[in-house]
């Protein structure tokens, strides 16, 4: 069996010497074991079994027929007990920082007076949203449900790219990718324990009705769906189906009295906690886009008056702003007065003059991305783009940097990866998936996305990206 | 008691239309080419006839045809469009198409089992569309595998379907499917059906009749009672009022009050249950006077229009909301 090593970044599976890594030992035996052909029936079968079971991503700007199966690669990405702590109580810290940040500017914005973050750039950043200043939401909870993009760096660190505080996706994928090599590859679990992931709509459910209303016993919870045609639609109704709760769409939805009800076989009935996988800017037409049909009029009012409950809150996508993640280590450091656990890149943003003219000049060696964009789109890869579109994409920032960051390129770790009969690197990052209940959860597992074409940087499923199951072993009694 | 969202609900009674629909469509389709294979030589006019029988079934459906081919040609072209054709809303294709959107729309009501089991079929129509299939051989086959797997959806569905509001909403959709074409078949198969047996000949006569019992899969049913005594007016009577044979009228409206009641758990006369009510005391108590009627294709006709009437009225009851 050929196994390419990574010559740029960090193997995860291959040390600096080529050597296999502890880890990864018995993984490789075992497939070590299997011949080509034997791969290749297991592959069609997995690729089949995919189809059969309608596990599809919509891609948006193609004609009709767009479902299509997220590519998924059976060698699974394997984090050990230590590496994981390590993530998980870097996650943990994250996260109650990002909900003190929320709750702070949305109520005393003490730390805009302290000067941590910049007044404008809260001000102008797109996602936060100005009706809601004094709306505390149940608990405190702004993001209910965050997945928090992770890279590893040269020398191996998890290193977070960015936070998704609005409707991260891909937490289906991850339950389906386990089950799915559970199936196909039984004997790579006889040397491995493994941490369950399917307890995350279990887990889910709990976060929600903890989050319900004051005073409500037995909460209704349902989904807000944009509808069939949205790309993460599988995974809205996996959800459902695994938390047995509605999904519904707008349209389902009515506000009466500052109550929110379903349009049922027996009439409305209220409905007490919606995790919207809508954004801000559909969710309600009274308070955001006026053309939107996807949401429902009244729905924020009612949230303000704490009838009903949005996870994650309405406003709290400036968590995850681009440009706020600058000010991440400063925001840690203010309301829990810790450093920050898992380090961040290297950020310039192009909001401040001197490091926008430091964008300009080295734009060929950095990747530039809008602060508000996502999805791969609306960004350079400097190191792999041609003159023309640098200059092309010059013309762009220039014309609003300060909606701009830049970021170094990392060379983010590769992972093998089975590509025509051979395993060779490809690069690989992870999402895992943080829910905020009671306490703050982190899902051993996550979603790990890679990057099928040889070289390239772009994990995005709309892009041609796949994924992988993720492993976090247990611990292992000494 | 927490209802169904009306939204899904509407949904899950469309799956169980065009399931039940698609399952229909490929039977018809067998047995009308195995009658028509028959009768192509002793009656050719007729052996055609059966074919161009199939759009007034099908009220809607679109079959371009050229007036000129030979019987076998007609065949095939009927075959293709009604497995295939994407512009033939009525084909097997269309309607596994319409079911799978419907079940992906309410796929948290449903279990993994069932989805798959549709997915996979709708799979491989799909896949059918790349294969030749250009013999009435090779069409007739291709429907018999995708009438299996539609047996395997139903099956799938039947065996894990939660018995809640979505079961009976799933039940009426295919009840209502099923009664409609039933008197479909009834109301363009009577003018011929209804000539004295010397008009034609009597083993096409008796041909004519076990085919449109085997169109809705009747005909072992039917002998179980009457052994080989055929008899037009007696497998109409038998389509109409039999009480134990899944796609008489009669059955289907007994099915359909049934989960009528259930979702109203008994205890209010909704609009809906008050026609059933009147249909079933029609077909319960007026079973002498309908056959007795001169004309029985308008009775059908008649039959029909109330089914269609139960439908907007269970739409408005419990999908509008």
């Amino acid at each position: 069996m050929e196994w390419t090593h990574a010559r740029l970044g960090f193997d995860e599976a291959f040390d600096a010497d080529g050597q296999v890594r502890h880890a990864y030992r018995d993984l490789i035996a075992t497939l070590e074991k299997l011949p080509t052909e034997e791969l290749r029936r297991r592959e069609q079968l997995q690729r089949v079994s995919l189809i059969n079971q309608g596990i599809t991503f919509t891609v948006y700007g193609q004609e009709e027929g767009v479902e299509r199966i997220f590519p998924f690669d059976f060698v699974p990405r394997i984090v050990t007990a230590q590496e994981w702590q390590h993530v998980e109580r870097g996650l943990i810290q994250r996260v109650t920082a990002l909900n003190l940040f929320l709750t702070d500017i949305y109520g005393d914005q003490k730390c805009l007076r302290d000067n941590v973050v910049p007044y404008d750039l809260i001000f102008r950043c797109g996602e936060y949203c100005r009706p809601l200043v004094g709306t505390r939401p149940r608990h405190d909870i702004f993001t209910h449900i965050v997945g928090t993009d992770l890279l590893r760096d040269e020398v191996g660190n998890f290193t977070v790219l960015e936070d998704n505080c609005r409707c991260p996706s891909g937490v289906s994928y991850v339950v389906e990718n386990r089950n799915l090599l559970s199936r196909v590859f039984p004997e790579f679990f006889e040397d491995h324990a493994v941490r369950p992931v399917d307890p995350y709509p279990q887990l889910l459910r709990e976060a929600l009705t903890h989050a319900a209303p004051r005073g409500r016993q037995d909460p209704v919870v349902a989904i807000l769906t944009p509808g069939l045609h949205n790309s993460a639609y599988f995974e809205h109704s996996f959800l459902a189906r695994e938390m047995g709760v509605a999904l519904v769409e707008g349209r389902d939805l009515i506000v009466e009295d500052d109550q929110v009800f379903m349009r049922t076989t027996r009439g409305k009935q209220r409905v007490d906690v919606i995790y919207r996988r809508i954004d801000d800017d559909f969710i309600d037409p009274v308070v955001f886009d006026r053309k939107s049909v996807l949401g429902v009029p009244g729905l924020v009012h009612a949230y303000q008056l704490g009838n009903v409950t949005l996870a994650n809150a309405p406003g709290a996508g400036v968590a995850d702003n681009k440009a706020i993640y600058p000010y991440v280590p400063d925001i840690v450091r203010y309301y829990l007065d810790e450093d920050i656990i898992l380090p961040q890149v290297k950020t310039w943003v192009g909001n401040r003059p001197q490091e926008a003219d430091y964008i300009r000049q080295n734009m060929a060696n950095l990747v530039v991305k809008l602060t508000d964009g996502a999805g791969g789109y609306g960004m350079l890869v400097g190191p792999a783009a041609t003159k023309q579109e640098i200059a092309h994409f010059a013309e762009i920032f220039n014309a609003r940097p300060e909606h701009y960051i830049a970021q170094p390129l990392i060379e983010f770790s590769q992972h093998p990866t089975h590509i025509n009969d051979a395993f060779e690197p490809r690069r690989v990052d992870l999402r895992p998936f943080i829910l905020y209940g009671d306490t703050i959860k982190v899902l051993p597992g996550g979603l790990t996305r890679v990057a099928m074409e040889e070289g390239s940087y772009v994990v995005n499923s709309s892009q041609g990206g796949g994924s992988k199951d993720t492993w976090i072993l247990a611990e292992q009694p000494s | 008691m927490r209802g169904m969202l009306a939204r899904a609900a509407e949904n899950v009674y469309w799956l169980g239309r065009y399931l039940e629909r698609a399952g229909n469509v490929a039977r018809i389709l067998h047995v009308t080419e195995q009658l028509s294979v028959e009768l192509r030589g002793l009656a050719p006019g007729l052996a055609r006839s059966l074919w161009l029988d199939l759009p007034k079934i099908y009220p809607g459906a679109i079959v371009i045809i050229d007036p000129n081919a030979s019987t076998e040609d007609i065949a095939k072209q009927h075959l293709r469009s009604f497995l295939l054709a994407t512009d033939n809303e009525l084909s097997i294709a269309a309607s596994l198409r319409s079911a799978r959107e419907n079940a992906r729309v309410v796929r948290e009501n449903l279990t993994r089992e069932s989805f798959e089991q549709l997915n996979q079929t709708f799979h491989h129509i799909q896949d059918l569309t790349n294969k030749p299939l250009d013999t009435s051989m090779a069409l007739c086959d291709a429907i018999k595998k995708i009438q299996v797997e539609i047996f395997g959806v139903c099956g799938a569905v039947d065996r894990t379907f939660a018995r809640n509001e979505g079961w009976s909403f799933l039940n009426l959709g295919t009840m209502i499917e099923r009664a409609f074409r039933t008197l479909m078949l009834l109301q363009v198969k009577l003018p011929t059906l209804m000539n004295e047996p010397e008009a034609i000949e009597l083993p096409i006569y008796y041909a004519h009749l076990r085919s449109m019992l085997r169109s809705v899969a009747s005909w072992e049913n039917y002998r179980h009672i009457f052994g080989l005594d055929l008899d037009a007016l007696q497998v109409l009577r038998f389509l109409l009022f039999d009480r134990y044979t899944p796609s008489s009228i009669k059955a289907c409206v007994h099915a359909l009050q049934l989960n009528l009641n259930s979702l109203n758990d008994g205890e209010i006369m909704t609009a809906p249950s008050r026609m059933l009510g009147k249909l079933s005391a029609k077909l319960m108590y007026e079973e002498q006077e309908i056959m007795a009627e001169e004309h029985l294709d308008h009775t059908c006709r008649d039959l029909s229009t109330s089914l269609m009437e139960v439908h907007d009225s269970v739409s408005r009851l419990y999908f509008s909301v």
